[in-house]
């Protein structure tokens, strides 16, 4: 039955106040709504007795003020707090910024002797491709060989197949100050220019950076008793590629139109 | 004096609270437990009301009046103390029933509910388990008007509304109610 809204308004004000007169004047005017009117005054009546239901019985506690350090955070409190916060942090950036080791690129070379502007864009050499594998059987790397000793012989101290490890000291001194001037013996046969490269890179622990265009022919290499650079510019001149020092440890190969030794 | 206004008729609009409130907080504890003693049981009832529980509602009843008492100093004094107090209580008493922290215990006191309302037969069990399905913000404006028989304009006052407003919402929540104490019956 649709309720028009200003009789349902009054049919929930007559059945809240719960007047016997309302409620009879209600009914004597809207009779076919009687049953309706009777339905609402018992809800009302209900949802008020409802109140009356047995809860447990709240006994009052004495009212004990909260203490006063527990209250809300004061202005000088908080000062003292974005004190304490300030002083740690800048101590802790102070600190961190002092105790920094120097990062490789954070040292500038002082000995260059190539300026390289407008030189090619380099890549480096990823030595760990499958292209650039080189046979292990090949590659014979041995650090400070006797001139005379063989390859194997205990004497010297060495193991054929194995790269060398740097000294000790070069790792106390750390890997950036100073260049490595390492002495290896260096043997690899019918090997890809690159892999030679890329594994004099992983032997001596140097960085080195081919330039666009470079060679890769197939070569051999029998270098004794020979440091990093000395190598790459022996290399450099039979197979047609200058070697730039760009940094400590940090080598740029180009090539160049004159082959020697192809 | 207070008393001199109170019975000259002047209640109406003199609020006899205030003279607690300026004492409690210039630090008299000893005003504000006056407070506290008016008002504590009428509180327990509104958060029971919403909460239907009276342990949390002594627990939520505890949490108004301290954060009535630290926050003392920022009460507005263009209103009556007791409307602040309900406004908190009823705030506080919807906030832990939303929880959900509860909802389990409606199971169990449907239960005790039921059992409860049986002994006493004079109250039909069904409007409590109706009052269960409802919202908590529905349950405190019919707690506000059936039980503890605030007028549209206190009610407004404590749910911060305008009295058209609060109005609606008292229609709406008691539409809600129906239906689901209807819904009740045809079981």
């Amino acid at each position: 039955m649709k309720i028009a809204r200003e009789v349902d308004s009054l049919m929930w004000s007559i059945a809240e106040t719960g007047d016997f007169h309302a409620i009879e004047n209600f009914k004597r005017q809207f009779p076919d709504l009687h049953a309706e009117l009777s339905h609402r005054v018992l809800l009302i009546k209900d949802l008020k007795k409802a109140k009356s239901l047995q809860f447990a019985d709240v006994p009052r506690p004495p009212f004990v003020p909260p203490s006063k350090a527990g209250g809300p955070v004061t202005w000088p409190m908080a000062g003292l707090v974005i004190l304490v916060v300030s002083i740690t942090t800048v101590a802790f950036v102070t600190h961190a910024k002092n105790g920094e080791p120097m990062r490789y690129g954070d040292y500038k070379p002082t000995t260059t002797n190539f300026q390289y502007q407008n030189r090619p864009r380099p890549h480096s050499v990823n030595v760990d491709q499958p292209a650039h594998r080189v046979p292990t059987a090949l590659m014979v790397v041995s650090p400070n060989i006797p001139p005379n000793a063989t390859l194997g012989d205990p004497a010297s101290g060495s193991t054929p197949g194995v790269n060398a490890a740097p000294s000790d000291a070069n790792a106390a001194m750390g890997q950036v100050s100073q260049p490595k001037m390492e002495r290896l013996h260096v043997t690899m046969m019918q090997a890809p220019l690159s892999s030679v490269i890329g594994s004099i890179s992983s032997t001596y622990k140097i960085d080195v950076k081919t330039a666009p265009g470079f060679p890769n022919p197939t070569v051999d290499v029998d270098e004794q008793d020979t440091d990093a650079k000395s190598l790459l510019d022996r290399l450099g001149q039979r197979y047609g590629f200058g070697v730039i020092v760009e940094g400590v440890d940090s080598y740029l190969l180009v090539p160049t139109n004159a082959s020697k030794d192809k | 004096m207070v008393s001199a206004l109170v019975h000259t008729g002047a209640q109406q609009t003199y609020d006899e609270d205030v003279v607690y409130v300026e004492r409690a907080s210039k630090g008299d504890d000893t005003a504000f437990e006056h407070l506290y003693a008016k008002y504590f049981d009428r509180i327990v009832a509104v958060a029971r009301g919403v909460l239907l529980r009276s342990d949390e509602a002594a627990d939520v009843a505890q949490e108004v009046f301290t954060l009535a008492y630290r926050h003392l100093p920022r009460f507005d004094r263009r209103c009556r103390f007791s409307t602040w107090l309900f406004r908190i209580a009823v705030n506080r008493s919807i906030q832990e029933a939303r929880k959900g922290k509860n909802r389990w215990r409606f199971v169990e006191l449907n239960e005790a509910l039921a059992k409860s309302a049986a002994e006493d037969q004079r109250v039909d069990p069904r409007i409590y388990r109706a009052l269960v399905k409802m919202r908590p913000a529905d349950r405190a404006i019919l707690t506000l008007s059936y039980w503890e028989n605030f007028t549209l304009q206190q009610i407004a006052d404590n749910l911060n509304c305008s009295p058209n407003a609060a109005k609606t919402r008292l229609y709406r929540a008691r539409e809600r109610f129906r239906e689901i104490y209807e819904e009740l019956q045809k079981r």
